[in-house]
């Protein structure tokens, strides 16, 4: 924030000596700090405030202190988004360090590899297909079960796609079909020969060699294959490096309070229009597919369809319907949860904003 | 409260009385209707216009928190079960609002104890006990009355003890070294105070509200978005504006008056220490000073006395 040039600061400073004027009374100074006073009389109050600095001290001290439900929201804004925060780095730096050491493995595997080369070709071959098949199905473990399996395993898994990485390849779509398989395969562990790693080591062993172009893709392509070899220990698979579920939009508020959904996981925003709605809104909570949004003068919306259509929830507390800002929503699930208005009144539902108790 | 329904008549105003009256539950303080209706006139005396109808005489009882009315007026008239009724809601509160503006507990001791001193009616005027509560009139809640009672108290003492500076803590602070105010600087250009005097007089009440609790008491965000009862962030967009408002308008009042846009922008930085001007002229208004409300006898007295030559 820009800040105000120290002239007018100064001059400001000057206007707060002004006396003469009327100051008002305990009864209008409380009525206004509880915005319970006539709208005329309170822009009178404010103007008197604007100039008195002894009044605005007055009112400051007269604001009832912060009282608990405040007090939670401060630690529930303060905490959660840096445990948040923290799971997701923990989970990144887990999967880095998945990636880096793989890497390190699979260059020392392939640099061994290649010393091997010649016997490894000679001795396939000497040997037919069906036998090749049967040996590397009874070393190999199923692809998905990587992450969980042993040293031995790994390593056994490892070996075999830089050897499709580096050996020459039969057919182009192996790899790729391979990779697909192994992820819908995952959960079956009990599998003693995987065909798709079948179909994988036949072409590795008994093709003819590629120029190095093609050699380049394949590895490229087994990279792609290793990464998603280790998915299972990821929560989303449709985005392994992430653990936001990206089944559903992100949302965000501008700081103009407007509302922003994202459908590719936050890589661009589209400004979402709530029909009816004019003011700003200042709050969102997300349930799955249910968003919840709040904003000035009481507005509350509610959408069951990612955004599709919203509906306008109004909670009402004797008959007097909410008319202050909403501040903060949560939801835990999409029955319970609550808001916090600005007067720092708490409201909370148990039946997904039907009825409302006010704390 | 049941909201009656009629048409707003002398009638209808003395039924609703009636009806306030026992909402406030004044008669077992000893608050008879006649006492309540006269104390409910006086209030409305105070703060309507003398040409109010009915139909706002109405309303405006009807704003008040006539329980909480009943019971400070029935404890100025000394009733003893008002004030146990009192005391039991009220005495501790007093001193945690104390101590929340005090900050410090022997201060805060202090500060309450002079207050439950003014409530009770310790001075006396004319032969008579003068009790604070006498003056609650209902139009915001007791509680948040006797915390602005005690705000207005600790901020007055504040005065005072600003005023009273020793003459060795004048000279810790090297005020018998300080320079004599001098005549209006010749070097300051008069555009650039006419630029900031029109900026600031064109300021709505709410927004020089908002600027000088930002910048000059340096209350946070989130007090004045309470004191206003708007969203923090509405204050952070007010005050972003403003400033960047004020600057344009500045800079183009000095612009219309014959300056360059840097000399103008330099202008603003102006070292604010050259600069001399009567800043009234342009903020207060003219007929708001003609008259002063006694709602801080002590504090206007004494700041006309120490006002300098502005």
């Amino acid at each position: 924030m820009k800040p105000l040039p120290k002239i007018v600061q100064w001059q400001f400073q000057k206007a707060l000596s002004v006396s003469g004027l009327p100051h008002p009374d305990a009864d209008q100074l409380t009525a206004f700090v509880e915005l319970s006073l006539p709208r005329a009389e309170r822009t009178a109050v404010l103007e008197h405030l604007s100039l008195c600095s002894e009044c605005r001290q007055v009112a400051a001290f007269a604001e009832a202190p912060v009282t608990l439900p405040a007090v939670k929201l401060r630690n529930t804004r303060s905490w959660r988004p840096v445990l948040a925060w923290s799971m997701v780095a923990a989970c990144l730096l887990i999967v880095a360090a998945f990636v880096l050491s793989s890497r390190n493995q699979r260059k020392e595997l392939a640099e061994a590899m290649l010393q091997q080369l010649p016997a490894t070709q000679k001795s396939s071959r000497s040997a037919s297909p069906k036998d090749n098949l049967e040996a590397t199905s009874a070393k190999q473990p199923t692809a998905g079960t990587v992450a969980n399996s042993n040293a031995k395993k790994t390593a056994g898994t490892i070996r075999h796609q830089v050897i499709a990485s580096n050996m020459p390849q039969s057919s182009p779509e192996a790899p790729q079909s391979r990779a697909t398989d192994a992820m819908d395969d995952a959960p079956d562990k009990d599998k003693s020969a995987h065909p798709a790693s079948s179909e994988i080591m036949a072409g590795a062993i008994s093709t003819t060699p590629q120029t190095a172009p093609q050699a380049d893709d394949a590895r490229a392509k087994s990279a792609n294959d290793m990464r998603e070899s280790f998915a299972p220990s990821v929560p989303n698979t449709s985005a392994p490096n992430s653990n936001i579920d990206d089944r559903y939009p992100r949302w965000t508020l501008n700081s103009d309070g407007n509302l922003l959904r994202s459908l590719d996981t936050g890589a661009s925003w589209q400004k979402i229009s709530i029909p009816g709605n004019t003011a700003l809104l200042h709050s969102i909570a997300t349930v799955g597919a249910e968003v919840w949004v709040g904003g000035a003068s009481g507005a509350l919306y509610r959408s069951t369809d990612e955004g599709g259509h919203w509906i306008q929830v109004t909670p009402a507390m004797g008959g007097e319907p909410l008319s202050d800002d909403v501040i903060s929503i949560e939801f835990a699930t999409a029955q319970r949860g609550r808001f916090v208005t600005s007067k720092q009144e708490v409201w909370a539902t148990a039946d997904g904003g039907q009825t409302w108790s006010k704390k | 409260m049941k909201t009656p329904s009629f048409t707003h008549s002398p009638d209808t105003l003395r039924l609703l009385i009636r009806e306030l009256h026992l909402a406030s539950g004044g008669e077992k303080f000893g608050l008879d209707l006649e006492q309540f209706h006269i104390i409910l006139e006086r209030i409305s005396a105070k703060y309507l216009p003398a040409a109010s109808g009915a139909a706002d005489v109405c309303t405006f009882y009807k704003s008040l928190r006539v329980e909480e009315l009943a019971l400070a007026r029935a404890c100025a008239a000394g009733d003893e079960a008002a004030w146990n009724a009192f005391l039991s809601r009220y005495r501790e509160k007093l001193y945690d609002m104390a101590l929340h503006i005090a900050k410090e507990s022997s201060a805060a001791r202090d500060l309450a104890d002079s207050v439950y001193a003014d409530l009770y009616g310790m001075s006396r005027r004319d032969g008579k006990r003068v009790c604070k509560l006498a003056s609650y009139a209902g139009r915001g809640s007791l509680e948040g009355w006797l915390r602005t009672v005690m705000a207005q108290e600790f901020v007055n003492r504040y005065r005072k003890q600003r005023r009273l500076v020793s003459l060795d803590e004048e000279n810790e602070e090297g005020i018998q070294f300080a320079a004599v105010e001098s005549e209006r600087s010749p070097s300051i250009d008069p555009r650039l105070e006419a630029a900031v005097g029109a900026a600031l007089t064109a300021l709505a009440a709410e927004d020089r509200f908002v600027l000088a609790s930002y910048f000059l008491d340096e209350h946070t965000l989130a007090q004045i978005a309470r004191t206003l009862g708007v969203h923090e962030s509405t204050i952070s967009r007010k005050v972003d504006k403003l400033t960047k408002s004020l600057r344009k308008q500045m800079v183009a009042e000095m612009v219309r008056h014959g300056m360059s846009r840097r000399q103008a922008k330099e202008a603003l930085e102006a070292d604010v220490r050259e600069l001399t001007l009567n800043i009234r002229e342009h903020l207060a208004p003219a007929h708001a000073q003609e008259s002063a409300r006694q709602a801080f006898p002590e504090k206007e007295v004494k700041a006309r006395t120490s006002e300098g030559p502005a």
